[in-house]
Formats: C-alpha cells, sequence, structure tokens
C-alpha cells in the first residue's frame, strides 16, 4: 500500500506534486475500506455457510428461503438487526456498554491491517507483523469485558470475566507457537514468512520439522479458544451463561459482537495458512510464472465470469416463487432489472472485455493484477478448508469446563508450544535447510499428513455406512 | 430463602439462575450463592410452573382427569396416563382386557424411548454445548411422534389411555412402522452414543460430578434411572410388576461407576442408553404377545363410582416412580389425590450435591437428573 502510495506521488506518478502524506493517508484510508468490506462480506457469507453447514449435520435444512440456497439470508439478517430497538439496560455504564461492541470489532479488524492477501496486496508490510497481530488481536479482550462489566447483570459479568481468564491464557500458547515459525523464517513479517515458504505444499512450514507440526496443533487450538469459539465458548456459553457477555446486547451493538466472531474465524485460518500452510503460495507457480501466465489467466477469468454471471442471469430470469411470480419479487419488471442487472449485465460486460482482451492483448498491469488475484484465491481457498474444520468442531464437541480449559492451557499447550519452540531452535542449528535428512522428514511428514487425511475419510464413510440404515423412514406418509 | 438470609462476606455472589434461564428444563429458579465460579450454595425454588393438578383432581370425575395427566409430565404422557389409569382401575377393582395391556406396555416403551431421548440425553448434550446429538435425539423423536400420532393424533398430550383400557385399538401398520423404526434406531443410538457419550470432553464434564451414592440415594428418595445409576437396583416393572411386565424379559441397568465413581452423572447418562437398548427388546417382545381378541377396555358403567377407600399405585415412568395416592368415598371423583414424581426428589438431590460444584457442572446435573419443571410442581 505505502509503494502504491510512493508511486503516485513520485515524479512522473498520476498525482505528481501533491502532498506526500495526504496521499499516504487517503491510500491507506481507501485500503481500509476495501478491506472493511471485504471483512464484512466474509463475516456474513461465513455466518450463512455455517448455518448451512451445521444444518447438514444436524439432519435438517439451514436458512432456504432468500436466494439461491438461501444466500441472501446473512444480508437480510444484518439489515433486520440494523432497524432493532438499541437496548441498553437500566443501571448500565452507558457510555463503556456502547463502546465495548466497536473495541471488540476493532479487535478483530486491526490484524486485516497486517494480514497479505497476495504477493504484493498487503495494506501494511511491515517487519513486526506478528507481533502486532497479537497485540491487536487482544484489544477484542478489552472489549468483551467492558461489555460484561458494562451490562449490569451477572451473567454478562461471567462471560466478561471467563472471557478476559480465557484470551489473556491462550495468547501464551499460541504466541510460542507461532514465534516457533518466526524462528524458522527469520522474520516476524508475515508477508516474509509467506515468501521464505517455497511453492509446493512439502515447503510449507507444517512440514519444516516435527515441532512445526506441534506447532500448527497448538496455534491452532490455542487460536479457536483466543475467538472464543466452541468448544471453548466459554464466555457465551448459552446453556450456562444465557448469552454470556452479549446478554444485554440488542441490534446493531449485537451485529457488531457476532460480526467480530465470524470474521475472526476467517482472520484465525488466514494466520494460520500464512504461517503454516503457505499462504497465497500457488501450489507449483510462483509468483513470476503467475505473471508471465497473466493473460490467459484474464481470458479464463472473463470466461468465467460471463458464463457465471450468465447463469445467474437466467436464474433470476427463471425463478419462480411459491406463487409462480417471477423472480421472487411478483414484479415481472424488478425480475428483468435484476437479472439485467445481477447477471445478463456483467456476462456482456465481460463478453466484450473477453473480445478486447484477445483482440488487442492484455496489459501487463492488468497481468500483474490477475496473478494477485489467483493469489489471493488460493489464499482464501486454503484458509476455507480450516474454516470448515473451525465450523465442524463447533457442531461436534461439548464445551470445556472452566478449570478444564485453564488445564489445557497451561499444563498442555503451554509446554507442547515451547517444546516446539525450542525444537525448531535444534532444528534450525543443526538440520541444513538442502540436506538430504531434512527433504526427507519432510517427505515423511507430507505423507504422515496424508495418511491422517485419508484415515479421516475412511473413518467418516465407515460412520456413514454404519449409520445408513437399510430403511427408508417415510416419515411424511 | 435460606441461602439468601445466609451473611455475605463480600467475597460471594447471590446469582439467580431462573426462573428464565435456559437450561433450567423450564420454569424453574435457583438461588446460587457462589465464589466466582465455583458453588457454595443452591436453593432451588420451585412452584412457577404450579397448576393444582392434585385439586383438579378433586372436582373432575376420574375419567374427565386423565387430560389433565399429560400435562404432569408432558415428556412422558402414556406413563402418566397409564399411571392415573391403573390408581383408578385398582381402587375400582376393573380387569384391563389382555390386549389393552399390551398396548399399554407398546406405548410406555416407546414413550419412555423417546422420553429418555429428549429429556434425559438429548438435554444434557446440549447443556454440556454439543447442539448436534441434541438434534439428532430430536430426530429420532420425531418418527416416533408421528408413529404415536398414527394412533392417537397427538404429538405430545397424548391422552390416549383409558380406565379399564386404551382409546382407539393399534392402526393396521403401526406394529410395521414400529418395528422399522426399530431396526432404524438400534444403530442410531449407537451413533448417538458414539457422538456423545463417547466423547473425550463429555467424559471429563460428567465424570465424578454430582455423585450420589447409594445410600443418599435412597435417603433422598430418588427413584428410576436416577436411583439405578447410584447402583440400587430398583425397578417398579420388576419389583412392583403389573401389566405384562412379569412375563417380559428385559435387564435392568444398574450404574456401574465406568469413569471411575458410582452415581456421577455419567453413569445416570449411561443408564438411560441403557435403558433404551431394553425398552426395544421389550417393544420387539410386546408385539408378539398382541392377542387377536380385539377387545381394548372393558365394560364400565356410565358413571364409574369405585368404592370408598384408599390406593397408592405407581408405574415405573421414564423419570422413576410416578405414582398416585388416591383416597375415594364412593362418589364419582376422588376425595384426594397426591401423585409422587421423580424430579421432585431429584430436586432435593440437587441441593446437597452441588455444593463446591461450578455453574457448568450445575446445569449439567440438573439435565442429568432428568428433572423437568412441570413434573416438580404439578
Amino acid at each position: 500500500m505505502q509503494e502504491f502510495a510512493e508511486k503516485l506521488y513520485a515524479p512522473g506518478g498520476a498525482l505528481e506534486g501533491a502532498h506526500p502524506w495526504l496521499i499516504s493517508v487517503a491510500v491507506m484510508l481507501g485500503g481500509c475500506l476495501i478491506v472493511f468490506l471485504f471483512a464484512a462480506h466474509i463475516a456474513g457469507i461465513y455466518s450463512w455457510f455455517e448455518r448451512r453447514f451445521a444444518g447438514r449435520i444436524q439432519s435438517r435444512v439451514g436458512p432456504n428461503r432468500v436466494g439461491p440456497q438461501g444466500f441472501a439470508q446473512w444480508a437480510v439478517d444484518g439489515l433486520k438487526t440494523f432497524q432493532k430497538e438499541d437496548l441498553i439496560p437500566e443501571g448500565a455504564d452507558s457510555a463503556l456498554f456502547k463502546l465495548a461492541p466497536y473495541v471488540a470489532f476493532a479487535g478483530m479488524f486491526c490484524v486485516f491491517a497486517a494480514l497479505p492477501f497476495s504477493s504484493s496486496w498487503v495494506i501494511a508490510d511491515f517487519n513486526v507483523a506478528m507481533v502486532y497481530i497479537f497485540a491487536v488481536a487482544s484489544v477484542e479482550a478489552i472489549g468483551i469485558l467492558l461489555a460484561g462489566w458494562a451490562s449490569n447483570s451477572k451473567w454478562s459479568f461471567y462471560g466478561g470475566m471467563r472471557s478476559a481468564a480465557q484470551i489473556i491464557s491462550y495468547e501464551i500458547p499460541v504466541g510460542i507457537a507461532t514465534l516457533a515459525m518466526v524462528i524458522a523464517a527469520g522474520s516476524l513479517s508475515l508477508q516474509e514468512i509467506v515468501r521464505d515458504q517455497g511453492v509446493n505444499p512439502l515447503d510449507w512450514n507444517l512440514f519444516y520439522s516435527p515441532f512445526a507440526a506441534v506447532a500448527f496443533l497448538c496455534f491452532f487450538t490455542g487460536a479457536i479458544a483466543e475467538i472464543n469459539r466452541a468448544p471453548f465458548d466459554l464466555p457465551e456459553a448459552e446453556s450456562e451463561l444465557v448469552a454470556g457477555f452479549a446478554t444485554e446486547y440488542s441490534g446493531l451493538r449485537f451485529l457488531f459482537f457476532f460480526f467480530a466472531e465470524w470474521a475472526n474465524i476467517y482472520v484465525i485460518s488466514a494466520i494460520a495458512t500464512c504461517v503454516f500452510f503457505g499462504g497465497w503460495q500457488v501450489p507449483g507457480l510462483p509468483t513470476e510464472r503467475l505473471i508471465q501466465f497473466g493473460a490467459p489467466i484474464t481470458y479464463g477469468f472473463l470466461t468465467l465470469t460471463m458464463l457465471g454471471a450468465g447463469a445467474m442471469g437466467w436464474w433470476i430470469a427463471a425463478a419462480r416463487d411459491d406463487k409462480g411470480l417471477r423472480g421472487g419479487t411478483g414484479n415481472s419488471v424488478a425480475a428483468t432489472i435484476i437479472s439485467l442487472a445481477l447477471g445478463w449485465g456483467p456476462a456482456i460486460t465481460a463478453g466484450v472485455l473477453l473480445w478486447a482482451a484477445l483482440m488487442f492483448g492484455v496489459p501487463p498491469g492488468i497481468q500483474k493484477f490477475m496473478a494477485n488475484v489467483v493469489q489471493m484465491l488460493c489464499l482464501f481457498a486454503k484458509a476455507h478448508i480450516l474454516v470448515v474444520l473451525v465450523i465442524q468442531l463447533r457442531w461436534t464437541l461439548p464445551r470445556l469446563r472452566i478449570d478444564q480449559l485453564m488445564m489445557l492451557c497451561w499444563k498442555y499447550l503451554t509446554p507442547a508450544a515451547f517444546i516446539a519452540v525450542l525444537g525448531n531452535a535444534f532444528w534450525m542449528t543443526y538440520v541444513a535447510p538442502d540436506s538430504i535428512f531434512q527433504k526427507l522428514v519432510r517427505l515423511a511428514l507430507f505423507a504422515g499428513f496424508v495418511t491422517l487425511l485419508v484415515i479421516f475419510a475412511m473413518r467418516v464413510a465407515r460412520n456413514l455406512r454404519q449409520t445408513r440404515s437399510a430403511v427408508d423412514l417415510k416419515l411424511n406418509v | 430463602m435460606s441461602v439468601a438470609s445466609v451473611s455475605s462476606s463480600g467475597e460471594e455472589m447471590l446469582l439467580n439462575m431462573g426462573p428464565q434461564h435456559p437450561s433450567t428444563h423450564g420454569v424453574l429458579r435457583f438461588i446460587l450463592r457462589t465464589d466466582g465460579e465455583v458453588i457454595s450454595a443452591v436453593e432451588p425454588d420451585i412452584g412457577f410452573l404450579h397448576r393444582s393438578i392434585e385439586k383438579i383432581a378433586e372436582i373432575v370425575t376420574f375419567e374427565q382427569f386423565m387430560p389433565y395427566t399429560d400435562r404432569v409430565d408432558y415428556l412422558a404422557a402414556m406413563n402418566a396416563n397409564h399411571a392415573w389409569a391403573r390408581a383408578v382401575e385398582e381402587i375400582a377393582h376393573i380387569e384391563v382386557p389382555r390386549r389393552a395391556q399390551v398396548i399399554r406396555v407398546i406405548t410406555d416403551e416407546l414413550n419412555r424411548i423417546i422420553s429418555h431421548l429428549l429429556g434425559g440425553v438429548g438435554a444434557l448434550a446440549m447443556d454440556l454445548g454439543a447442539v448436534t446429538p441434541f438434534l439428532h435425539a430430536i430426530r429420532e423423536r420425531e418418527t416416533v411422534n408421528d408413529i404415536i400420532e398414527s394412533l392417537c393424533g397427538a404429538r405430545l398430550t397424548y391422552n390416549y389411555v383409558r380406565i379399564g383400557g386404551v382409546w382407539y385399538d393399534l392402526p393396521r401398520n403401526f406394529a410395521d412402522r414400529t418395528l422399522e423404526f426399530l431396526d432404524h434406531f438400534e444403530p442410531a443410538l449407537d451413533e448417538f452414543d458414539r457422538l456423545a457419550g463417547q466423547n473425550k470432553i463429555f467424559k471429563e464434564r460428567l465424570a465424578g460430578v454430582g455423585v450420589v451414592s447409594a445410600k443418599d440415594a435412597i435417603a433422598h428418595g430418588l427413584v428410576g434411572p436416577n436411583l439405578r445409576a447410584s447402583g440400587v437396583k430398583y425397578d417398579l416393572r420388576r419389583n412392583m410388576p403389573y401389566s405384562i411386565y412379569p412375563e417380559l424379559e428385559f435387564d435392568i441397568p444398574v450404574g456401574q461407576g465406568i469413569l471411575g465413581t458410582v452415581g456421577d452423572c455419567y453413569d445416570r447418562y449411561w443408564v438411560r442408553i441403557q435403558e433404551m437398548r431394553e425398552s426395544v427388546k421389550i417393544l420387539r417382545q410386546a408385539f408378539k404377545m398382541l392377542p387377536d381378541d380385539k377387545t381394548i377396555k372393558a365394560k364400565l358403567p356410565s358413571v364409574l363410582k369405585p368404592p370408598a377407600g384408599e390406593i397408592y399405585v405407581a408405574v415405573e415412568a421414564p423419570r422413576g416412580e410416578m405414582g398416585w395416592y388416591l383416597v375415594t368415598n364412593g362418589g364419582p371423583k376422588a376425595h384426594r389425590g397426591r401423585v409422587r414424581t421423580g424430579s421432585y426428589a431429584a430436586m432435593s438431590a440437587i441441593r446437597f450435591i452441588s455444593r463446591g460444584l461450578m455453574i457448568a457442572d450445575l446445569v449439567a446435573c440438573i439435565a442429568a437428573f432428568d428433572t423437568i419443571a412441570p413434573e416438580v410442581d404439578r
């Protein structure tokens, strides 16, 4: 971002002569706005995804009324909360009560500033990114503690206290586990840690040494606890503390807490991806290669957009609601406008652009842009797998008790994280990066990882076989 | 309230759990005195759901009272119906036809399965934070609800049992549907147990929590699965046999202390899971015992007037012994009715086991005792 701003006000740049400081701030704010929109959509879409996913797990349907597969549910839910009454309980500390959700939200959002989206897309690529992330992530604890304290409710108070104890404790194993990988990469910058890992899955940090795998387990378990997700959702604990720190909240403020929660799932998954799974590195395709392939990627992207938007337009135009009305709106003019705006319009635009690209070639700037897009999608795909894991854990496991939670942190995770750091330090000192031993270890760990995945898939298949009885229960006859 | 009146040193906090709280299973209230997360005293404050059911028993006729018994325990209305019907039949010396006896056992055991699914193990898993097992339990319960709906048209408050028999005969495909469900249910129950009961966190949360020794259990009048989990082999279906139970083969599961302590919350969970398996056994046998004689209700006078007297008759309901103490004066209405329920006894046990537990443990205890508010208050 800073480089982009420098380019703008440098001699020969688009805004030559403008005040450098002003341009930098404007560019940063612009970047923040983009990331805010990104975070909002991520949080919303994951809230919908989680509800659908949980529905599948629990033999029910989940939201399916608004949009295809209920996809627009998150948007209408968000809009609905806007109109809800903003209640402030009697005796609450009004100022702190109002402030708390935004503090919690800010803690989550600030992390985005240091998250690298691709080889050149990162809001602030600074050399202490890991330290910064842990610093701002714990701001969320302050927000929740404030909410618990200011609500003037004992249940909220319990939630806030639990949250503070939990987040502060779990920061230690999480921080130390990441340190193991910081040692290996030799940098605190997240972008550097990603660059340090090669393009191939074998070069990912996860397979660096056996200690790296331990570090990943510590990091991921601890990170789930840090964002208060089940099985560590004690601060909310709906069966014990009503709704924990969020008990007294309503409307937009409530929304902000949950905005932060769902965006946090993506945040921890993205950090885990960057530190252990090669971040935005596209397997087999280094950045230079991707830029070389910029033109074909552009063609492919435009073709996909054309087909996708066309299908969307077709779906909207052809969709009928229960009463047989077009587009579910009951108004065929509106349905036509929507299908034009969301489907046919973009499809035609993409088609024209594709034609232009094929006729006149793709400019180098666009080629670089498209390479970044591919890297971002790759990061997103990797992170998405971890998000699915987080969601699956939530809908499978019961909640821990507070003493068990603390025991897990201090008796198991923290020592394990220390072992991971020491182990990785020794590994760095005594195992040469290009030695045959290192390569064998990587291969063995990779094979072990794949075996684990296969065993998991086999167990899932076995469970499915065992439970699916031969009897088809026709429930509604 | 004794808890509230204890003078506080400032270290402890008074906490109201309920009447509106997600895991008190209805409108119950617990007054907790806590030091941080640790509970030093609990006072169950009951009576929010009192509906004067026992008083109503005195002002309506015996047959009219049947729908009210549904409301004594709405998770096991069949068993509650059965308890009332048996009390009146015993005092009026009514012979119930064989087919009705078998049908009553079938409906009782079906109801026991779904009551355990919802209250005994499903809600327990949910109160521990695992929502999925609960919904899987609800899914199975839904099938039984459909089956019972085909029998009597109701899905919760059945009002199916009649004094001297039952309301309707079984519908044509009832046996097939039920047996089909049982074939599906056995592996589904195993899956439920793998998902919830064999889970490490689930076991850790329940092991050694809320231990009730056999002596304490008897002293506090615990009944049913709660009593058996403490290691006392006492089941009315065997110890005070009624209906066709003496002819059936089934085991009485007793708490084994699988995770170390006999009578902890995990034993209560385990006993209920085993009981559902036994119920499946009973159901399979009972369908084979259905007689061809289609009489389902004894001939009764249009106005039933049992002779004056008093009697205590109990059945084994999912939450333990549900007994009616009935005093009659020769008229068409009861002189006095008094129902003894399992949840009420469990309330007194909660008071003494919860000292030193954490709030999360108390929630687990309430659920593991399978208390429901209507049974506590009546």
